[in-house]
């Protein structure tokens, strides 16, 4: 890892700041662990949250079906309150929702989402609170010409770039 | 409401007062509905289903071409779906809301509709699963849900720039920190087309399941085979001819909207094709009529065909079948005011159409082969004229709140 500072002296003007973040979200500058495919495959992956949903769906309408059909008071038989079309649609419906969600909750988690106070929200806070430097975290594999770029891009400030035990 | 509105031109109010007038309509019909009873409506003993039911289907219809656009053409690697993805899929999301109201006015006492839900209760009493209705309860319900989900993925990115944009805290709380990584727009991109998977089949199982309230049934006119493939063709039919329009109004009201001739075109091109399969569901019907030897279907085929019916079924035919053979030609694809009109004018069509499959069967008394009378009454075309209201309205605020344009598409 490797922190970059963007030290200012001053405080930064809103067309300043403004610059800073189209910048920083067009060349994906907050890309924070690694943009290599390699990691995309291992740790971006949320097949298991998939399944792992779609095995609940099956489990809730199963148990469901049971339930249902053990708790109705009059006696009826199984075949009379469940035949194959509603199983299926039951099954299917329970399926399919407990898929997209645990999907949803396993792009969450894994895209970071819910993380207030990361990226740009970071940079504004410290804007409004006056700090006179901005620190952004970035993989250590990211090209350093990249980095030269930014130094260009923003001459207005200082850039100090750390390596993470600095 | 006058804000929503600004410094619009008098047209638009005239339009928002005609929506204020129809939901003012609706909101009577509804009182008068609550208050007497579904004794106000002109169904009795053998028309049982109305024109509620009809309304009902035409707008869980017009659902399903905003999940077509959106998660079967994002399958089909279709890219130019974008221009029109966030207008389909605020429309399926606002319709099937819509459609929603209309089983709790056929209730009646509506107030104990979630008697539908199946939970456990001191009575042990469960929900009859054996019923097409409840098959629609659980179907229409996880449509709906998935519908919202797959909107809100989608959108998620949209409503960080709009974030940026207009500096208004909900809808950074709304894109839930989202920040444009690559991680994020890998992920993002990944878990659009599970969803778009799940809800392809979603597509084809709903109106399905809607069409089994009448093919499961054992009455003549109803019970047929076809009903699924003719229900599914026929709402992303509808569907597609709404997104159509809505399109078009909404690029004349909101500058920063435009849908290209491109898209137009090829959305002309699936209503023809579309056109062609409705074609054939009603040869089949036509097939049946001539090999049957069941009077009542014989009955039933005279009274649409020949009877109360023939004006409308005419209408039908030279909409649904014959208008859209248009588009077999380039000139005709390319114009925006002709695809308007010949939208509209299959709308209309295929709400009638719905009307009189739904009532034609049910005008026959099984026992006497008498043929009954239906009318509507003016309640249950309140009723109608409010669900167009409630729609619209409903519509133009998610416009409001929500970006129309697809920025994951350029990003």
């Amino acid at each position: 890892m490797k922190y970059i500072i963007f030290n200012t002296d001053r405080n930064i003007t809103k067309n300043e700041y403004n610059s800073i973040i189209d910048y920083l979200n067009e060349s994906k500058i907050l890309n924070i662990y690694s943009s290599n495919e390699i990691d995309y495959q291992s740790s971006l992956n949320i097949k298991n949250y998939l399944l792992f949903g779609f095995i609940i769906g099956i489990l809730i309408s199963v148990f469901f079906q049971y339930y249902t059909i053990y708790s109705n008071p009059i006696g009826l038989s199984s075949k009379a309150i469940f035949s194959f079309t509603p199983s299926v649609i039951v099954i299917f419906a329970f399926t399919i929702l407990s898929t997209a969600l645990s999907g949803i909750i396993g792009f969450i988690k894994k895209s970071k989402l819910l993380n207030w106070n990361s990226g740009s929200e970071l940079i504004n806070q410290m804007i409004n609170t006056n700090e006179n430097y901005l620190i952004l975290l970035i993989d250590s594999n990211y090209q350093i010409e990249k980095i030269q770029d930014i130094k260009n891009y923003f001459k207005f400030l200082t850039i100090k770039i750390l390596d993470e035990n600095n | 409401m006058a804000k929503l509105l600004g410094n619009i031109k008098i047209r638009y109010y005239v339009f928002f007062t005609l929506i204020l007038i129809s939901i003012c309509i609706g909101l009577y019909s509804s009182y008068l509905t609550f208050k007497n009873g579904l004794g106000s409506w002109n169904i009795n003993n053998h028309v049982v289903w109305g024109l509620d039911i009809t309304t009902f289907i035409f707008w869980i219809g017009i659902g399903h071409s905003g999940t077509f656009i959106s998660a079967v053409l994002l399958l089909l690697r279709q890219t130019w779906r974008h221009e029109i993805a966030r207008v389909s899929e605020l429309m399926t999301i606002v319709s099937i809301i819509t459609a929603g109201l209309i089983p709790l006015y056929h209730i009646g006492r509506f107030w104990l509709s979630y008697w539908i839900i199946p939970y456990p209760n001191q009575m042990s009493l469960w929900t009859n699963f054996k019923s097409p209705l409840e098959w629609d309860f659980f179907a229409i319900s996880i449509y709906l849900i998935s519908s919202i989900l797959f909107f809100y993925i989608s959108v998620l990115p949209d409503l960080n720039k709009h974030y940026k944009k207009t500096k208004r805290k909900v809808y950074f709380i709304l894109s839930l920190g989202w920040l444009g990584t690559d991680e994020q727009w890998y992920l993002h991109k990944r878990l659009l087309i599970v969803l778009a998977g799940l809800l392809t089949a979603l597509v084809i199982s709903v109106h399905s399941i809607v069409s089994f309230d009448f093919a499961v049934s054992i009455l003549p006119g109803w019970h047929s085979t076809i009903n699924p493939v003719f229900f599914v063709a026929g709402a992303i039919f509808s569907g597609l001819a709404m997104t159509v329009i809505l399109s078009n109004i909404i690029e004349k009201m909101n500058d920063n909207f435009k849908v290209t001739i491109f898209v137009y075109e090829k959305l002309s091109k699936i209503i023809l094709f579309l056109s062609l399969v409705l074609s054939y569901a009603f040869f089949m019907d036509l097939i049946l009529f001539f090999t049957t030897s069941n009077i009542i279907e014989k009955m039933i085929f005279n009274i649409k065909f020949f009877g109360e019916f023939s004006n409308i079924s005419v209408f039908v035919i030279l909409i649904n079948m014959m208008l859209p053979n248009l588009f077999w030609f380039e000139k005709f694809r390319k114009n925006k005011s002709i695809l308007v009109i010949i939208s509209s004018l299959i709308l209309i069509s295929m709400w009638l159409e719905r009307y009189v499959f739904v009532i034609s069967p049910l005008k026959i008394d099984l026992i006497s082969n008498r043929i009954l009378d239906y009318y509507p009454s003016f309640i249950e075309f309140g009723l109608l004229i409010g669900s167009f209201g409630f729609f619209v309205l409903l519509f133009y605020i998610s416009t409001l709140i929500f970006p129309l344009k697809s920025m994951s598409h350029s990003e």
